[in-house]
């Protein structure tokens, strides 16, 4: 197990009990903050010269997972943000340096779905728009923000719909973090808040290009010899929403099998000698570890491959992107089949369980984690059609 | 069927409908049913479907009561399920005797009664007078709109329920939870009372027929079996909010197409739609059939088997796991914006979860006592009565005076 996430299984009690303040709080105590940073997970997928760990995406994985486990929203940003190391670590020189350069822990928000509009100016751009679910942005001090630059009309040129750029902008430029914008049904903790600025510059330096780094240009430029950047984005990313993900069924489960050990129902019933609560138990452990198994395994198999000095193929990044939402969703019925058993008191808040139960319907909606157009892709692609360029891989 | 041939139940439902759900947001931020809305409940004789013709009620068909109660439903989901729940008591009212009833609808006839049937650890002694009382009861829908309030506790192995006036208890509002929000179900607590013998009833005494109020309110709708009338509690409501959950999910699914749900995906919607909406049919015409069906053997004089009691049981039991199973497949599918509160999906899916939470919607439970039943072996469930029991609930209704 990685020190980091021995750190957080440490400190697991106290996690649990940060857990309880942040519906309040609509954002991450920061304490919680000081304990994913204590932890260096943050800097799991960040390069060694940076101070970083450069780790196994396992590694990364379980880290956030643990995190999840006692306090879901602080693994969803652990995820969500902890995976931003891993695309600054492929920028220039003079970004990285301006982000890590004093502190290798610093947390960088996002989001980066292209909500935002750019207009080309000498030396960079003037970037405006809205940005929803920017996940931990109240803690950030920098953010990496999507968008698409714009014509002189201000329109965006028919080809341009798929060239998202990346921008990154310090916490001090002129931007609005919008209160009140994360009113939700979980995962309040994460203040997913909405982000918005008017023409705000954005130099060209702090900009990156989605295409090319998806086709692993800056990887192949700035990270020639290191195996873990060449795993991809666009697996890691939805690998970290997974995480996320997996850490809140983890914890659930725990939640759950903790109040039904002295439940008794109306009837009499003890729920540990109730057929239907033990095969639904049964099957929530036992759906949760073959998720796990499956998707942590593929990983590894591919981070195996790619340190053997090759570059990830199409078909390993969808078969990865299959087994992924695969995994979460096999997962998420199967705790939420045992939930349905636990009976009127498990909707209580004064169990975590409800809490966190709210947090993975939250967790399930997540892009990364919608399941059909995944699975419509790979057969496409095993049949040899074409994969629909709205489908990320 | 209506009342001197005006409008029916549900039609009455659908005049009052807009209103209500206009209220919803109200109603889920103050954790409690809007004034308004349980005016208009009392006003249009909602609650009092089920109630006796001697005060006032209409002793309607349960059928049409549910899919009342479901329109209701639809509206707000909180405000339906307590039409539900307040309504039901006043069937029970009819199987007490003449002196309760005067006592709970003498002076104001439209008089609500709430409950916590299940005795959660609380025993009653019998004293002087009758029945000492106290303890604690968890989750009682309905009880800050109830002017009485009926409590499940045990007087030495048998279950008996207590009616008690609204003055003699305590609320501690501990209704915290992930959905039915606004149904205010708060704790009961009795320090301690006497309830007088009148007011205490054997829940095995009551369902095997043998109750005093069948002297005074001899409709044939206080012949039907409990576990009809109480099973629908969970099912009219999770039909309405399904209904809702599924207009308004097609609502979003027109106007939204989103990227990742491009022509195959499309496709693959299309297909789970078709099936919701033939699961809410479902939900909607099986208990429907059952009430009938049941009410039609009550007003024929004819006496339901254990088995057709149990199946009766189990199919209205259903519409819990039905709209779940049904909104659990539809709510990933939305945008993600389908998560912030103020998108009515995440309220929708929020009380579906606890609607099928219920304990009358516990499907497994209601299987045993069918599927014992269709197998020609015994199984116990508090709502059916063994030959055994009944031979036992007449002598002690005899010993009661209830019967001769």
């Amino acid at each position: 197990m990685h020190e980091a996430t021995q750190f957080v299984h440490a400190h697991g009690a106290e996690l649990r009990d940060e857990y309880r303040v942040t519906e309040q709080l609509g954002r991450l105590s920061d304490r919680t903050v000081e304990l994913l940073k204590g932890s260096g997970g943050l800097r799991l997928l960040l390069a060694k010269d940076l101070g970083g760990y450069e780790a196994h995406p396992q590694d990364f994985f379980e880290w956030v997972m643990a995190v999840g486990s006692y306090h879901p929203s602080a693994g969803w940003v652990a995820g969500v943000c902890g995976v931003h190391p891993f695309e600054f670590s492929m920028m220039s020189p003079q970004v990285r340096d301006e982000v890590y350069g004093t502190d290798p822990n610093t947390l960088v928000s996002s989001p980066y779905a292209p909500f935002g509009r750019a207009r080309a100016v000498e030396g960079g751009y003037l970037l405006s728009g809205r940005w929803p679910y920017s996940t931990g942005t109240d803690h950030a001090a920098w953010v990496i923000l999507g968008g698409l630059v714009t014509d002189e009309t201000g329109a965006v040129p028919h080809h341009g719909g798929k060239d998202n750029l990346h921008f990154v902008l310090p916490r001090d430029a002129e931007y609005e973090i919008v209160e009140d914008s994360w009113k939700v049904m979980g995962l309040e903790g994460t203040g997913s808040k909405d982000i918005v600025m008017k023409d705000v510059f954005v130099p060209e330096y702090r900009t990156v290009r989605e295409l090319d780094m998806e086709k692993g240009l800056y990887a192949n430029k700035y990270r020639p010899d290191s195996a873990l950047y060449r795993m991809g984005f666009l697996t890691l990313f939805p690998g970290a929403i997974a995480a996320g993900t997996f850490g809140i069924v983890i914890g659930l489960l725990r939640e759950i099998r903790e109040y039904l050990e002295n439940r008794v129902n109306a009837v009499g019933q003890a729920a540990k000698t109730d057929p239907f609560t033990l095969v639904a138990y049964a099957r929530a452990e036992g759906d949760l570890e073959a998720s796990l198994r499956h998707y942590l395994g593929a990983i590894s198999d591919v981070f195996d491959w790619v340190s053997a000095g090759n570059s990830i193929t199409k078909q390993q990044r969808i078969d990865l992107r299959r087994n992924q939402v695969l995994g979460t969703d096999r997962s998420i019925r199967a705790v939420t089949d045992l939930y349905t058993l636990a009976g009127s008191q498990s909707i209580q808040k004064k169990h975590l369980m409800e809490g966190f139960f709210r947090d993975l319907q939250v967790a399930q909606s997540h892009f990364g984690n919608i399941v059909n157009p995944v699975l419509v892709g790979w057969g496409l692609h095993a049949f040899g059609e074409e994969i629909p360029s709205t489908l990320f891989y | 069927m209506s009342q001197d041939n005006g409008p029916t139940l549900l039609e009455r439902a659908q005049k009052i409908s807009p209103g209500i759900a206009e209220r919803a947001n109200w109603v889920e931020e103050h954790r409690t049913i809007h004034p308004d809305t349980m005016q208009e409940l009392v006003d249009s004789g909602l609650t009092r479907a089920l109630q006796s013709k001697v005060y006032g009620g209409e002793e309607a068909n349960p059928a049409d009561f549910y899919r009342a109660t479901a329109e209701i439903s639809r509206a707000c989901t909180s405000s339906g399920w307590i039409l539900g729940l307040l309504g039901v008591h006043s069937w029970e009212m009819a199987h007490m005797g003449k002196e309760l009833n005067d006592e709970v609808f003498g002076a104001d006839p439209t008089t609500l009664m709430a409950s916590s049937y299940a005795p959660q650890g609380n025993t009653a002694e019998k004293v002087r007078g009758g029945y000492r009382l106290s303890g604690r009861w968890k989750s009682s829908s309905g009880i800050q709109h109830a002017g009485w309030v009926v409590l499940g506790a045990m007087v030495e192995d048998i279950w008996c329920v207590f009616f008690v006036p609204k003055a003699d208890i305590r609320l501690e509002d501990d209704w915290f939870v992930l959905g039915l929000v606004g149904t205010g179900s708060q704790t009961v607590i009795i320090d301690e009372t006497v309830v007088p013998p009148h007011r205490v009833m054997e829940q095995d005494i009551l369902r095997a027929g043998f109750a005093p109020g069948h002297h005074y309110f001899t409709g044939a709708l206080y012949r039907m079996p409990q576990a009809y009338i109480y099973g629908s509690v969970a099912s009219a409501p999770s039909l309405g909010v399904g209904r809702r959950f599924y207009d308004e999910y097609k609502e979003a699914f027109s106007k939204n197409t989103t990227a990742t749900r491009a022509i195959l995906g499309d496709r693959l919607m299309m297909s789970r739609l078709a099936e919701a909406r033939g699961t809410l049919d479902v939900c909607e015409i099986v208990p429907t059939f059952r009430l009938n069906e049941a009410y039609e053997a009550a007003c024929a004089g004819v006496e339901l088997s254990n088995r057709e009691v149990a199946q009766g049981m189990y199919d209205i039991a259903r519409n819990g796991s039905l709209v779940m199973g049904m909104a659990s497949t539809l709510y990933p599918t939305l945008r993600p914006s389908a998560v912030y509160k103020v998108n009515i999906m995440e309220r929708l899916y929020r009380d579906i979860i606890v609607a099928r939470h219920h304990g009358t919607s516990s499907l497994d439970e209601r299987a045993e006592p069918l599927a014992a039943a269709e197998l020609g072996a015994a199984h116990r469930h508090h709502f059916l009565i063994t030959p055994e029991q009944r031979d036992q609930a007449r002598e002690r209704a005899r010993a009661y005076g209830y019967i001769d």
